[in-house]
């Protein structure tokens, strides 16, 4: 018995240990796995080697592929045959970017729960009551298989597998080490998946249920005054869209009915976002006759959240018929924004309103719902959410003819949103790519759905224009005032009878049509500039939405655009990091008019205003008076509103726009809402401005010490990034950020966690010239040498020369790191 | 001179156990030096200092090229832990790789001594 147990307990406790340590421990990875040096969390994922010449075979192949990796990771891709280019650059992005396409792909797919655990679950039925999958597999389903733009992307899925083949559990990058998962395998649909997760960043904004809200609570005339339907903007991005008499005739007839129509005032969007600050860009573009140098120059700079890795993949990429050069989306081939040898190219988000709500009366048990006074059956599907270490989750989507059907406060609404609709998205980069001229180029964008972007182009011949492409709905403002009822026959869109009334003329889908879209080519002012602010003028016929992104930093971009000179490369990367803020030029002034008679200042307040009058308006981090206005601000917006817009719960409503707070101040400074309501006295906007201001002195004084020289903007005002997974020690240590909302080099809020992704200035020379820099690198692997090798140039404004290489030989071998040859 | 070549066949074992199979192989790289020694306390202590001794050596060696040293900072951020301490982790991994080999190697010696007991 002795000599049995002198075996048996020793192999029960090894065969213990053994599955012990191979098995997660609550959130932590296995032990045996993650700790082992040859397989665990030292052996690096598998991505480029860095060693200078590596050869493989790609059976999807059908001729070589020669991949070049310069300094920076930026691969130049020479291929035999043109079909094989998105094969490689799968290849390549699911080499640096597995899991960030993973991440993208199981956030739609409703399917993070099942490798994150439940804190994902709000989010995959999120992402599944709300339509997101079932609208990307319909939008694929619907593609034409036989058109070259979706062969393109089962090449490109091909590319993606042979490099997740290759690979083996120690090859996994660092994050499936730590979740404990495989990656799964890519399919074509896949990127119609990251095309809606792009939407659902861009576009899904809709006022409606915050506006519902808003109006159980407050006076229409206070919504009428506090509210107003944006309808002049000072900087519209088309000053002169009715210029052209073709473009004004067709509208002539339309205009009387359709403003009528748009001003039927109810509103708000699912983001109670009026205040926030939106995810938005900047791009701008000088044709030739503006131009120093004779060549049109664009610049664009699209501002997104920041987070390792970027959203952008930077890539050139050459073969017979085609050269191309710029940033792609992981998780899709194509060149979003970039350039090739005629033309190029860049987007902003157009921020129009495309997500409607209609209240709709369900009949759970008989799964029925009232449309349009008919009584309709919903399409039901009952789902389980697998969730990992518990049971899955059930969960019911319900779709309806108008959209998904979901419950917002207690209430069901059918949803209308552009980004459920079947476009022809998954092509039009594809065709964009190979554009040769402006009639090329719209010819792509006929097929944009959504999200609707500011399309900026230029190109050889020194042309300029900005076309903002995407589905317009044919609506009312009241369906972005408030929200509809299902019932009601007038006002659904698509297909409604109304939106071929408000035309005058068959309006597909309902739908603007795409020539009636705002746009402009070779403008007299010689320059095109968008920076989501509304883009058209007052008498464009069409209601989009009830609120822009502010026009602060449209109007900056004119101001520096139209000034009498000639505009250079140089000028185009100044005015990307330019700090000024029109903003603060208009409100500096009305504090210091409030101080102008008070003769008893503190030493504090009296260095604070000296110094905001030294100021000249920049948001520097070495200087002290933006930290004070920045600090004012915040405190001023929140004195003057939370006191109004917060229930007796706590609950906040959507705060006015910020447009309106300005102009309040700007014209009525004896406005009631400067009154503050919890004390006896009626105050002004002078009295409440040097009550808020001096109040914003002794916090600053409170964190940053009584000398205001140690209060400078950078201690103040940092950029934040974390890792996608919010992994600690993944991300950036804070650094000190200039700007602030309102700047071109936008950095939102006190601490900065959004803003420009990448930085692109190009000039339409011969040969072609570019700068260029990313927010990060081109690597998804913490760790990895180009993860964030960008981030000290991108902090300090700086570019990288773009290498438009159209042969291998035309790279140094200095510039190159290493070589890549894929065969078939 | 006997005993030599049971340390070097051991670390040999041992070695190809981990290459090939990580902390399992460890453990049966462990079963045949216990086999060989003839004696679970010996194939514990052999083997769980050259599995530990192996991990570790491993780590280093990583440490020391490419990307490893970022990876093992950041790896060390996730557990709270800076700078230097980050190498606690590589204890930790030499702690498992000690605990794989060692009751590996004792089960192995105790398996000799029952079957050459029978005997």
């Amino acid at each position: 018995m002795r000599k049995v147990l002198q075996v048996f307990l020793p192999a029960i406790l090894l065969t213990g240990y053994l599955i012990l340590i191979h098995r997660p421990l609550g959130s932590l990875p296995p032990f045996a796995k993650f700790f082992d040096p040859l397989r665990g969390f030292l052996q690096p994922a598998a991505g480029f080697s860095h060693a200078s010449s590596v050869e493989m075979t790609m059976p999807a192949l059908k001729g070589s592929v020669k991949i070049l990796l310069d300094r920076r990771g930026v691969p130049h891709v020479f291929a035999e045959r043109v079909e094989d280019l998105p094969a490689a650059v799968g290849y390549l992005h699911a080499c640096e970017r597995l899991f960030q396409m993973e991440l993208i792909v199981r956030s739609i797919k409703g399917r993070l729960a099942e490798v994150v655990g439940a804190r994902a679950l709000p989010s995959d039925q999120f992402f599944l009551e709300n339509g997101f999958r079932d609208a990307a597999d319909r939008a694929m389903q619907a593609a034409d298989r036989s058109h070259p733009a979706y062969r393109a992307l089962e090449n490109y899925t091909a590319g993606v597998n042979a490099f997740i083949d290759q690979l083996s559990p120690a090859d996994y990058p660092l994050e499936f080490k730590l979740l404990n998962f495989t990656p799964s395998r890519w399919e074509p649909q896949n990127s119609s998946y990251l095309l809606k997760y792009m939407a659902r960043q861009l576009a899904w904004y809709g006022s409606e249920l915050a506006f519902d809200r808003l109006r159980a609570n407050f006076s229409a005339e206070i919504l009428q005054e506090l509210f107003p339907v944006e309808t002049t903007c000072p900087a519209p991005i088309y000053p002169g869209l009715f210029s052209s008499s073709s473009f004004r005739s067709s509208f002539e007839d339309l205009h009387g009915l359709c403003l009528k129509a748009s001003l039927q005032t109810k509103t708000f969007d699912d983001r109670d976002a009026a205040d926030a600050p939106l995810i938005g860009s900047n791009n701008w573009a000088v044709g030739a006759a503006k131009s120093a140098s004779g060549h049109s120059i664009l610049a664009n700079d699209p501002h997104l959240s920041h987070a390792f890795p970027n959203y952008w993949y930077e890539v050139d990429l050459h073969a017979p018929g085609l050269d191309v050069y710029g940033m792609t989306l992981p998780g899709s081939p194509d060149v979003v924004i970039g350039f090739n040898k005629n033309i190029a190219w860049g987007a902003t988000n157009c921020g129009w309103d495309v997500l409607d709500y209609y209240r709709i009366d369900v009949d759970s048990v008989k799964q029925t719902a009232v449309i349009e006074g008919q009584t309709e059956p919903l399409q039901i599907s009952a789902e389980k959410i697998p969730v990992k270490d518990r049971a899955p989750e059930a969960i019911k989507i319900r779709w309806s003819r108008i959209g998904p059907v979901v419950k917002r406060d207690g209430v069901d609404y059918a949803m209308r949103w552009t980004g459920h609709l079947s476009g022809g998205e998954w092509r039009v980069f594809y065709d964009m790519n190979r554009a040769k001229n402006f009639s090329d180029f719209t010819a792509a964008l006929k097929n944009y759905g959504a999200p609707a972007q500011n399309f900026v182009y230029i190109d050889r011949t020194g042309n300029v224009g900005m076309y903002s492409a995407g589905w317009m709905p044919v609506k009312t403002a009241a369906l972005s005032l408030a929200h509809g009822e299902a019932s009601d026959p007038a006002q659904a869109w698509p297909g409604s009878p109304r939106a071929d009334q408000i035309l005058q003329t068959p309006s597909p889908n309902g739908f603007v049509p795409f020539e009636k879209l705002p746009h402009a080519f070779n403008p007299p002012e010689g320059f095109v500039e968008s920076a989501n602010q509304k883009p058209t003028p007052d008498h464009y016929p069409i209601f989009y939405n009830w609120n822009f992104e502010a026009p602060y930093r449209g109007m900056r971009i004119r101001e520096l655009l139209s000034a009498d000179r000639k505009i250079s490369i140089d000028d185009m990367k100044a005015a990307q990091l330019d700090a000024h803020s029109v903003v603060a030029r208009i409100l500096t002034p009305l504090i210091l008019q409030a101080f102008a008679n008070d003769g008893q200042a503190s030493a504090t307040l009296a260095t604070a205003l000296d110094s905001l009058r030294a100021w000249d308006y920049d948001f520097r981090v070495s200087r002290v008076a933006p930290t004070i206005y920045h600090n004012f601000c915040e405190r001023f917006k929140q004195e003057i509103w939370a006191k109004r817009f917060q229930s007796a719960s706590g609950a906040t409503y959507m705060y006015p726009p910020r447009r309106v707070l300005l102009a309040l101040a700007q014209n009525q400074p004896d406005s009631k809402w400067f009154d503050d309501p919890q004390t006896a006295e009626k105050e002004n906007l002078s009295a409440r401005l040097r009550h808020i201001f001096s109040a914003s002195l002794d916090s600053l004084q409170r964190e940053f010490g009584p000398d205001l020289r140690q209060w400078q903007y950078g201690r103040y005002h940092q950029l934040h990034a974390s890792h996608l997974l919010q992994l600690p020690g993944f991300g950036l240590a804070p650094q000190p950020r200039d700007g602030e909302d309102f700047t071109l080099n936008v950095a939102g809020g006190r601490k900065v966690t959004h803003g420009p992704s990448m930085r692109l200035v190009v000039e339409m020379s011969e040969p072609i010239r570019g700068y260029i820099v990313n927010f990060g690198g081109q690597s998804g692997h913490p760790g990895a040498p180009h993860y964030q090798d960008q981030i000290d140039e991108w902090l300090a404004g700086k570019y990288f020369p773009i290498r438009f290489a159209s042969r291998p030989e035309d790279l140094a071998k200095e510039e190159i790191e290493e070589t890549v040859t894929l065969k078939p | 001179m006997r005993n030599l070549t049971q340390y070097l066949l051991a670390i040999v074992l041992i070695s190809i156990g981990g290459i090939l199979l990580g902390a399992v192989g460890l453990a049966l790289g462990g079963v045949a030096t216990g086999l060989l020694v003839n004696s679970g306390k010996r194939g514990f202590l052999l083997s769980s200092i050259i599995a530990a001794l192996f991990w570790l050596v491993a780590a280093i060696i990583k440490t020391t090229s490419g990307q490893s040293p970022q990876l093992l900072t950041l790896a060390g951020s996730l557990a709270n832990l800076s700078g230097a301490q980050a190498w606690l982790l590589v204890i930790v991994s030499s702690v498992i790789a000690f605990l794989a080999g060692g009751l590996g190697g004792w089960l192995g010696g105790n398996l000799r001594q029952m079957s050459s007991n029978r005997a």
